[in-house]
């Protein structure tokens, strides 16, 4: 299974193809990413309501024509502020998988390949991170930092990285093996020219499957810090923040609660069904079935 | 400068291992002349490829081991004092290897072009030719062509732009080659280089190795376990048993006449085709454990001539003839 190598991914391409549910998870995720991206670059010049501005005359509406998910306990139209929020999980699913990706990576592939004290020094160093469950490690760190959007990505950070370490590490140490590590070392390549130009390159095919399946994990526990009143804070429309405010109004104006529960849920099942379908892909054994 | 290129003496290595102190090298001496092809042939075993990593210090330390006195000189330099960033400057342009499995030894993920000019980039480094190095791809890629053109590779546009997995052994051998000669070393260690491929191709290769030694002016240590390969290719042959180089001679003079009965034994032992009937012969016994050797001579455990001083007294290499060396005590005067 190698990385650059393109008749392996024209096959990964038509398996994944192949897989409907895959595929329409892949396209939902698309939609969403595309439309943070947009979100992101125009503001609120192409949303229906400003998602800011509150009017009390037309708090909590149910849904309708004009206000199609309703309307919130200050007036604001629900549509608007969900469109509006897109960006934010984007936001914090991307940069905590990719510096976890990058971080993790590379202190794993370091420590795999090193061996000996180094890899004992990192290592149990990710054993730390890892004994702590993820979402309470996580608060600890967004309340001494204090809450916010930024903190909450910094405290979801220091959880996440340590799992690609471990990942890397494994794979590093199947690859350290490797006669052409070997022949490289005899071609007169140093320690790290040898970890940055074989090992990293060999490794990053299954952190990169793993990141796919990862993604919905941080936009999970990204809402429940926001949710808990640890991530972004009103009246910025996060979907985790959203659900808290709603909460009150339950059983009164339920669509306040439902609705930007539902858009997480939806992108979540999306990233794991198109991140399911892509790690079956790559793996080979997975696909001849 | 000696005219060696590589000069081993008393080469003691040891490995600590869970069992005990396993004696993988016990007293190697051994030259490679310039322009020479030295052939190293034992059993699996007995300590070829130890000895071939151990010249490029590739051998982890711990858990091996440099006893007092081993000298590795390469062109005079003690390789066997260097650090690692000195061993590093060393291997690829001075000292070079070829692997036995060309399957495994090139990486999968980069097309094999890119792993000849990563070899081609290095030596130009050195060389602190750096605006070559930086002057472009253009240039690099022009020499990566030359490189596979060296090794007989008939459509060197196309197979630059391979990936490993896409060539046969053949092919994947002469890439090796190629990346090996790229970065233009006075000594090529070559591991069994031709041990995995079939019988036609080997012949090929062989006679590709022994054509760029001449073009590129580079020295072969070639190790292997295949007497039929050793005289195809090599000018003079040491045979190592237990660790020991055993007897050590011009390639037609130990082919013709062998002195020590371990060579003898391994020269009865081929198959001739004048005489099919004939049982084969077969070396009785085994290679003895490294992690406790036999005392005196290694091999009198398996010996047919063995004597009394054979138990207890380890020989000494001697020259009973000019050229040719042998340690054993039929020849100890």
């Amino acid at each position: 299974m190698s990385l650059f190598d393109k008749s392996e991914l024209k096959l990964t391409g038509t398996y994944l193809l192949k897989n409907k549910l895959s595929l329409a998870g892949g396209v939902v995720a698309a939609a969403y990413l595309a439309l943070a991206v947009v979100v992101a670059l125009t503001g609120d010049f192409l949303l229906p309501h400003d998602p800011y501005v509150q009017n009390f005359a037309e708090a909590l509406q149910a849904p309708s024509l004009v206000h199609p998910f309703g309307t919130d306990d200050l007036g604001r139209d629900i549509f608007t502020r969900v469109i509006a929020g897109a960006p934010f999980d984007a936001q914090i699913a991307f940069v905590v998988v990719l510096v976890s990706l990058a971080l993790g990576g590379s202190v794993g592939a370091f420590a795999g390949y090193l061996g000996g004290r180094i890899e004992e020094a990192m290592m149990r160093i990710t054993d730390i991170f890892l004994s702590f469950p993820a979402l309470v490690l996580a608060m600890a760190v967004a309340i001494a930092i204090g809450p916010g959007l930024t903190n909450s990505m910094m405290a979801l950070l220091v959880v996440w990285w340590p799992w690609y370490a471990r990942i890397a590490r494994g794979e590093a140490l199947s690859v350290k093996s490797s006669q052409y590590i070997e022949a490289a070392h005899a071609a007169g390549l140093s320690e790290f020219q040898v970890v940055v130009r074989h090992v990293l390159p060999n490794i990053l095919m299954p952190l990169l499957v793993y990141a796919t399946l990862d993604i919905s994990n941080v936009i999970l526990t990204g809402s429940i810090l926001s949710f808990i009143g640890l991530g972004a804070q009103p009246p910025q429309p996060e979907w985790g923040r959203m659900v808290f405010d709603g909460q009150d109004y339950l059983a009164s104006a339920w669509w306040m609660s439902v609705i930007p529960a539902t858009a997480i849920f939806v992108v979540v099942l999306a990233f794991s069904l198109f991140g399911d379908g892509l790690r079956d892909a790559f793996d080979p054994k997975l696909r001849r079935r | 400068m000696s005219a060696e290129v590589l000069s081993i003496e008393n080469l003691r290595l040891n490995f600590s291992t869970e069992h005990g102190t396993l004696y993988a090298l016990r007293g190697v001496d051994l030259r490679v002349g310039r322009n020479e092809v030295v052939g190293l042939v034992g059993e699996s075993g007995c300590g070829k490829t130890v000895l071939g990593l151990s010249v490029l210090g590739l051998n982890p330390m711990p858990p091996a081991e440099l006893l007092e006195g081993s000298r590795i000189l390469f062109t005079g330099r003690d390789v066997a004092g260097l650090t690692q960033n000195e061993l590093t400057l060393i291997r690829g342009t001075g000292i070079s290897m070829i692997f036995q499995e060309p399957m495994t030894s090139l990486n999968p993920v980069f097309t094999v072009g890119e792993q000849i000019a990563e070899s081609l980039r290095l030596r130009l480094q050195r060389e602190k030719a750096e605006k070559a190095a930086r002057s472009g791809s253009a240039a690099i890629e022009d020499e990566v062509l030359d490189a596979l053109r060296l090794v007989r590779i008939a459509d060197p546009e196309r197979v630059a732009h391979r990936y490993p997995h896409e060539l046969s052994g053949g092919m994947k051998q002469r890439v090796m080659i190629a990346m090996a000669l790229a970065a233009k070393p006075s000594l090529l260690v070559a591991d069994e280089p031709t041990t995995a491929l079939d019988v036609t191709i080997q012949a090929q290769i062989l006679r590709l190795m022994r054509d760029l030694m001449r073009e590129v002016q580079t020295s072969i240590l070639f190790i292997t376990h295949d007497l039929g390969v050793i005289a195809e290719i090599a000018d003079r042959v040491a045979v190592m048993y237990a660790g020991q180089i055993v007897e050590e001679a011009n390639v037609h003079e130990l082919f013709r006449e062998p002195l020590h009965p371990y060579t003898q034994g391994l020269l009865a032992s081929l198959p001739r085709l004048s005489d099919l009937d004939k049982e084969i012969e077969q070396l009785p016994g085994s290679v003895p454990d490294a992690l406790s050797p036999p005392e005196g001579c290694s091999f009198h455990p398996r010996c047919r001539h063995v004597m009394n001083e054979c138990l207890t007294i380890p020989p000494k290499l001697v020259t009973p003839r000019s050229g040719h060396k042998v340690a054993c005590h039929l020849y100890q005067k």
